[in-house]
């Protein structure tokens, strides 16, 4: 096996960091504090940046404005701005999962409408699945789409979609077929936001993370905005977010804090000694360290399996399943590094790591739920993986 | 980057398969368990002749000259069969020798190693010597073995201390313990009667040595791993309760996922740290890393098998156990979870 970098690889990692050293100004290496409190990680002014310096669509084709790169390229991407705690909120949805549906299933015309300018990042869109009874049985969706002449009426409520508040298009899972099976009924659409009927309000998580719910009424989405064809949905939609799948696995600013973790208990003393001397706390960084090293391993083969069009769907929910718990852990595990303090919330001035562990602490539940949780990741590695029986019921 | 094994290593690893296929089933080692002396000579002669005491050696001292990760290769391999003997304490004191001053004796004695004429126990776990003797703890397979090699850490100065097994016969207490491989502490005669040689080595250089060794033992349990993974997958999809196969029970799926991912982790890390020595770098993080996680999972491995298995798993009629207390003894021996978290904290930047 070969754990190296092309230097294509590495002189993009150059780029893409020196990028961030000039947008946002600071060092990796410097504690900095985490997006104020009712953030969704959009920034407009860096999301354009990002376009203009061509990294917002490594993994697209040349033609639609992208930059042709693989899969390892965009797991490079994401470690370094991870590294940089870029605020890359609406990427993931716009260019990955949206755009990716597009490439794979959009008509030319609704691709030559809406890529280029995701592209340039004019535009954001987002994804509509999940619904109020539709959460782990994303297929079980409610929201109807009626043909009205030309147009499908829309009515229903998708709730926890990331950046649906900020999008301009929301890729929407609709029910076309109530007669039929509940996977073989379902067609998507590509909405327009400022369309009557629709409305967008934003959900604040405990950590103050925002995601949005929205609200349907009769929302009148033109024929020419189905996306993959009637009924045709659901089969659509598993092979698109298939292939945007790796990219759940990315371990995001964990790197960062573990050093930052190291030096803070290499230079503070608790108790009269060394946080570093305390055996439980520096053992328990040493294995964070080493899941951290395993999540990155599992994060690029998933890539690395992609770009070279072997079976990577086994790898990416392994992936995604591991780093996801290990958010958990990293908190945990800053806890023992901070001792009491680490509970002081970021607005505290004298909160140790700008109150990052703390915010880790209210944001990690979420990261073991979104994108599938623990249990279907499991289910999916026993059964599609390992070739247990479903214990399907109804 | 590549996380596909090349042809030449996928052929290795066949025959080493084929190999332990016919020379190590659950019946040898059933018998090993039972032998007094632990281990067939024989069968470590034949390893020879595959050339596996040998693989990173130079071919000039009758070796294959291969890069590090094919011996990875073989110690995964291994794992899935779990045969008895002194094989990782053979090829451990081989690298260590290899990285030890060059001489005339040492490479006489290299090139026995990989003939299999000079099969070697390994000690790691300190001494306690005063001015007369010293005591040796859990030393395996003592008794069979040509010679025991000793590192020795004399006021900062670092030597292999390599002894004839059989001038030490007599001080041979055996030890009976759960992994069933044969265990002896060992006295060693006074030094002025002490017989042997001695090889200095740079402390760095042990260090290397010591390091791809861990990598190998870690390489072992992954194949361990693996083992009890196949296991309790065929158990889950034939065993039926309740009208149901249990592997259609979503808590028993998890008990395999679990495993699945815990081993499919330490593979890539176990493998990139066979990478960093092949490439001839520092793997001093990645080996200590990879021998933490292969100990976690072992562990997640067979205990999370034996549940799946039941009360079918627990007999001694059933293989499992066999690798579940194989596991324990690779665990405990060749690098324990805190001596391993505490060398990679000392790395971490």
């Amino acid at each position: 096996m070969d754990f190296s970098f092309t230097p294509e690889q590495e002189a993009l990692r150059k780029r893409i960091e020196g990028f961030c050293e000039k947008h946002l100004g600071r060092s990796k290496r410097k504690v900095e504090s985490l997006p104020s409190e009712g953030s969704d990680g959009y920034d407009r002014a860096f999301h354009l940046a990002m376009a203009e310096a061509g990294l917002l669509s490594l993994g697209w084709p040349r033609e639609y404005g992208g930059a042709g790169l693989g899969r390892v390229a965009m797991a490079v991407f994401s470690e370094v701005v991870g590294l940089y705690e870029a605020p890359v909120g609406a990427v993931g949805t716009s260019v990955g999962l949206v755009g990716q549906s597009l490439f794979m299933y959009g008509t030319d015309e609704q691709k030559k409408m809406l890529l280029p300018r995701i592209a340039r990042g004019e535009i954001v869109c987002a994804l509509g699945i999940t619904e109020p009874n539709a959460g782990s049985d994303a297929a079980s969706v409610q929201m109807k789409a009626v043909k009205d002449g030309d147009v499908y009426r829309i009515s229903g409520s998708k709730i926890f979609v990331s950046s649906g508040h900020i999008a301009d298009y929301i890729l929407t899972l609709t029910r076309t077929d109530p007669a039929a099976p509940k996977h073989k009924g379902l067609s998507l659409f590509l909405v327009d936001t400022k369309l009557p009927g629709f409305k967008a309000s934003r959900i604040k998580t405990m950590s103050g993370w925002v995601v949005s719910e929205l609200h349907y009424e009769d929302v009148p989405a033109p024929e020419s905005m189905m996306v993959g064809g009637l009924n045709q949905g659901w089969l659509c939609l598993t092979k698109s977010l298939g292939e945007e799948r790796t990219g759940l696995g990315g371990t995001r600013n964990m790197k960062r804090l573990m050093e930052e973790m190291v030096h803070y208990a290499r230079t503070h003393k608790r108790n009269g000694r060394k946080v570093w001397d305390d055996d439980t706390v520096r053992r328990a960084v040493a294995e964070f360290a080493t899941r951290l090293e395993i999540a990155r391993l599992l994060y690029y083969q998933a890539a690395w399996l992609q770009e070279n069009k072997h079976p990577f769907d086994l790898p990416a929910s392994i992936s995604k399943l591991f780093t996801s718990e290990l958010y958990h852990q990293c908190a945990d595990v800053g806890g023992g590094v901070l001792g009491p303090e680490a509970q002081m919330e970021s607005s505290s001035q004298t909160a140790p790591l700008r109150g990052k562990i703390e915010y880790l602490y209210k944001h990690c539940p979420a990261s073991t739920i979104g994108g599938g949780t623990s249990q279907i990741q499991r289910n999916i590695i026993a059964t599609r993986g390992l070739g247990l029986p479903t214990g399907k019921v109804g | 980057m590549n996380f596909r094994f090349t042809e030449d290593e996928e052929i290795f690893a066949k025959s080493v398969r084929d190999f332990l296929t016919r020379e190590s089933t659950p019946k040898h080692v059933r018998q090993w368990e039972q032998d007094p002396v632990g281990f067939s000579r024989e069968t470590m002669k034949k390893m020879a002749d595959m050339g596996w005491f040998g693989v990173c050696l130079p071919e000039k001292l009758g070796g294959l000259g291969l890069p590090f990760d094919y011996l990875t290769i073989l110690f995964h391999q291994l794992g899935h069969f779990i045969p008895h003997g002194p094989i990782w304490e053979t090829v451990v004191s081989g690298l260590v020798l290899l990285h030890a001053k060059p001489s005339k004796h040492r490479d006489e004695l290299l090139s026995r190693m990989a003939r299999g004429e000079a099969i070697c126990t390994l000690t790691l776990h300190p001494s306690t010597p005063d001015k007369k003797s010293a005591i040796l703890h859990f030393v395996p397979y003592a008794a069979g073995s040509d010679y025991i090699v000793t590192p020795q850490n004399k006021g900062g100065r670092q030597r292999v201390g390599v002894v004839p097994a059989q001038s030490v016969a007599a001080g041979l207490a055996p030890v009976p313990v759960t992994s069933g491989e044969r265990m002896y502490h060992v006295s060693l005669p006074s030094r002025s009667t002490r017989t042997g040689m001695a090889f200095p080595i740079s402390r760095p250089a042990f260090e290397t040595a010591m390091d791809m060794g861990r990598i190998l033992a870690a390489a072992f349990l992954l194949g361990i791993s693996e083992r009890a993974l196949e296991i309790a997958v065929q158990y889950a999809g034939e065993r039926v309760q309740f009208g149901r196969p249990i592997g259609s029970f979503q808590a028993v799926q998890h008990l395999v996922a679990d495993i699945k991912v815990k081993t499919e982790g330490l593979r890539l890390l176990v493998y990139e740290a066979s990478s960093a020595v092949t490439q001839g770098g520092a793997a001093r993080r990645l080996a200590s890393m990879a021998k933490f996680w292969a100990n976690s999972t072992a562990y997640t491995a067979t205990k999370n098998a034996h549940q799946v298995l039941g009360g079918f798993g627990v007999m001694a009629e059933t293989d499992l156990q066999l690798f579940y207390r194989r596991a324990k003894g690779w665990m405990i021996n060749k690098g324990g979870e805190a001596d391993m978290l505490d060398r990679v904290a000392e790395t971490l930047p």
